[in-house]
């Protein structure tokens, strides 16, 4: 066992104090790597809290919480910030999350039947294509409104407010965030039974890092403009433990 | 509190006792560096003080209290390791709040301790990295800042910087002083560097066998070393040894060194040499009592001229340390870059000889101390 010793205490190239610090996709990729056995771990936590359904929102705003902490680079006590995060937004989540199910449901079906009409007549493709935007955009706004939930505890109408900044300023990345998660879990539907642990092992997790990296910086933008404090990033904002 | 005191402190291995009865006393705040070669007893000592080896034997008290059976988590001391025993799997973060969570520390008191320290340290930016990816000075720091954390009234450091590269080992040599600065607590130190040893300690215990040599402060130990042991381990390059006889010249002591006599300037001590009249003794030379020419500050007749044969000249930079040999004697001297002797040439030189260290050729023990 002396090898496996032997790199686990291998010393390291070092980290320079001042080294230029990553920025979009490297970021992403690095923060995947650095977290990645945690991000296993929440991504158990994630899949056992939404297993009553009713709790999924609550489950992923905590678990944005949590992939919002390891993007500011900060320390994430795992299973103590989950648990606080479930309980501290989980009205909010599961508020706003069947809101959203409510309009996007109702959109969807809105697209259903007018895609359905428009196969007849041209001019249903208008409001089809006005389904398509009302989901894309809410689709959008939820993922700024949970970003910006779980990272300022903001609350009502001033979330809302931030959320729509949010997802009017920066609504690109947040899309490509949404069409990451979806392309997962396209993936683990195709190539079903190959990819039956996918969920298990990073679906949930991934993609709440895949969201909340994508509208972390739309909801920093959006809370300094309203809020008028500066980037709201770990300097300011208190750390991990003392969000709780 | 109000330091450490080990009373007659043994420690045995069945047959085996690798330090002997050792007395000390380690006033509060000191900066206290145990210095020996491998295998002296330094780090046992440390270990005993610590509380993760027992005690066969003696009294060891911090403060006031006898700590003897004390387990080591209540002595309130923190160690630093020379492999860092860090965590692998646990963030610097971690590592640092880890001892304060077994002791049950509200959350706030960690996190405040663990920014403030990783602020003094600075390791703020590390916070969030495993060890895997540390160097091993940083590494190093992290580990102090484990200590440092439980803000204990000891700090044990067991050679922390053996590990690393000479460059990073002076940096960090300042960096662990100045931090004895601000902390304000009591530093006991292991190293067989003796440049550490010299260059951090308020006072240097020097250890042989499991025996205390000399105690005292750097520059003490380096001007009077009580034995030869003491006087061949401080200092680098080591002194020089040589075997003189003594003999008397009228009112005055005279040394011998084969066909060369000069004289033995013992002061007021010279009642001392009389025991060695017409027997050898051991005569000590620093380096730098070795010079090309006859130093201004010194009368003719307290030096003695010599020539010597260079075996190896080695740049040092700001010095030159020739390995010449004289009258069969290896010696080593120190002299200015501008020194020109090359290897295998002969040089003049000048002993000062106004601070000789002289010693019983039997008991290896200072005349003069």
């Amino acid at each position: 066992m002396n090898w496996l010793t032997n790199w686990m205490m291998r010393e390291g190239p070092g980290i320079p104090k001042n080294a230029p610090k990553k920025k979009g996709l490297a970021l992403f990729a690095f923060i995947l790597v650095r977290e990645a056995w945690d991000l296993f771990r929440l991504n158990i936590l994630m899949l056992v809290c939404s297993i009553p359904v009713i709790t999924a929102p609550a489950a992923l705003a905590a678990g944005m919480r949590i992939t919002n902490v390891m993007i500011e680079d900060e320390n994430v006590w795992l299973w103590r910030d989950f648990r606080r995060a479930f309980a501290r937004h989980f009205l909010q989540a599961t508020a706003w999350g069947l809101a959203a199910a409510l309009v996007l449901g109702l959109a969807g079906y809105a697209v259903y039947i007018y895609g359905q009409l428009a196969r007849h007549a041209l001019v249903y493709v208008v409001p089809t294509a006005i389904g398509v935007c009302v989901i894309a955009f809410v689709a959008i706004l939820t993922v700024c409104l949970f970003s910006a939930m779980t990272r300022f505890g903001l609350v009502g109408a001033r979330l809302l407010q931030v959320a729509l900044l949010a997802a009017l300023a920066r609504p690109l990345p947040v899309l490509a965030g949404l069409f990451f998660v979806a392309a997962l879990w396209l993936i683990h539907i195709i190539f079903y039974p190959f990819t039956v642990f996918t969920p298990v092992i990073f679906n949930f997790s991934l993609g709440a890092l895949a969201l909340a990296f994508s509208a972390h910086k739309a909801t920093g933008f959006a809370f300094s403009r309203i809020l008028g404090v500066d980037s709201p990033d770990a300097k300011t904002m208190a750390t991990a433990q003392k969000r709780a | 509190m109000s330091g450490i005191s080990l009373r007659k402190l043994r420690k045995t291995y069945g047959a085996l006792t690798v330090v002997h009865d050792i007395d000390l006393e380690i006033a509060d705040k000191e900066f206290i560096i145990l210095v020996g070669p491998s295998g002296c007893g330094k780090s046992t000592t440390l270990r005993m003080i610590a509380g993760l080896e027992e005690v066969s034997a003696g009294e060891l008290y911090i403060g006031d209290e006898l700590v003897n059976d004390v387990p080591s988590k209540e002595r309130d001391i923190a160690m630093v390791f020379q492999n860092y025993a860090l965590y692998p799997h646990m963030t610097v973060y971690k590592n640092m709040a880890f001892g304060l969570q077994l002791r049950k520390a509200p959350e706030a008191e960690i996190e405040q301790k663990v920014r403030e320290t990783a602020k003094i340290l600075d390791i703020e930016h590390l916070l969030n990295r495993k060890p895997k990816a540390l160097s091993g000075g940083q590494r190093q720091r992290v580990a102090l800042g484990r200590a440092m954390v439980r803000n204990p009234e000891v700090f044990l450091l067991d050679e922390p910087l053996s590990n690393l590269d000479a460059k990073l080992r002076g940096s960090m040599r300042t960096a662990i002083t100045k931090l004895h600065r601000q902390l304000d607590s009591t530093f006991i130190y292991v190293t067989h560097d003796q440049v550490e040893a010299m260059t951090m300690a308020d006072r240097i215990v020097v250890m042989k066998d499991g025996y205390i040599q000399q105690v005292d402060t750097p520059q003490m130990l380096y001007d009077n070393p009580v034995n030869m042991f003491v006087a061949g381990f401080i200092g680098a390059p080591q002194m020089n040894m040589m075997t003189v006889t003594v003999e008397r010249d009228g009112e005055n002591w005279v040394g011998r060194f084969h066909e060369t006599a000069f004289p033995l300037i013992v002061g007021d001590k010279a009642e001392r040499l009389a025991p060695y009249e017409g027997k050898e003794i051991i005569l000590g030379l620093r380096p730098e009592n070795f010079h090309e020419s006859q130093p201004h500050d010194i009368a003719p007749e307290l030096t003695c001229p010599f020539t010597a044969l260079v075996d190896l000249a080695e740049p040092m930079g700001a010095e030159i340390h020739l390995n010449m040999t004289a009258h069969g004697h290896d010696m080593i001297a120190r002299v200015s870059p501008r020194c020109t002797a090359k290897d295998g040439e002969t040089i003049d030189l000048v002993a000062d000889l106004v601070n000789p260290h002289l010693f019983d050729k039997e008991t290896e023990q200072s005349i003069l101390y």
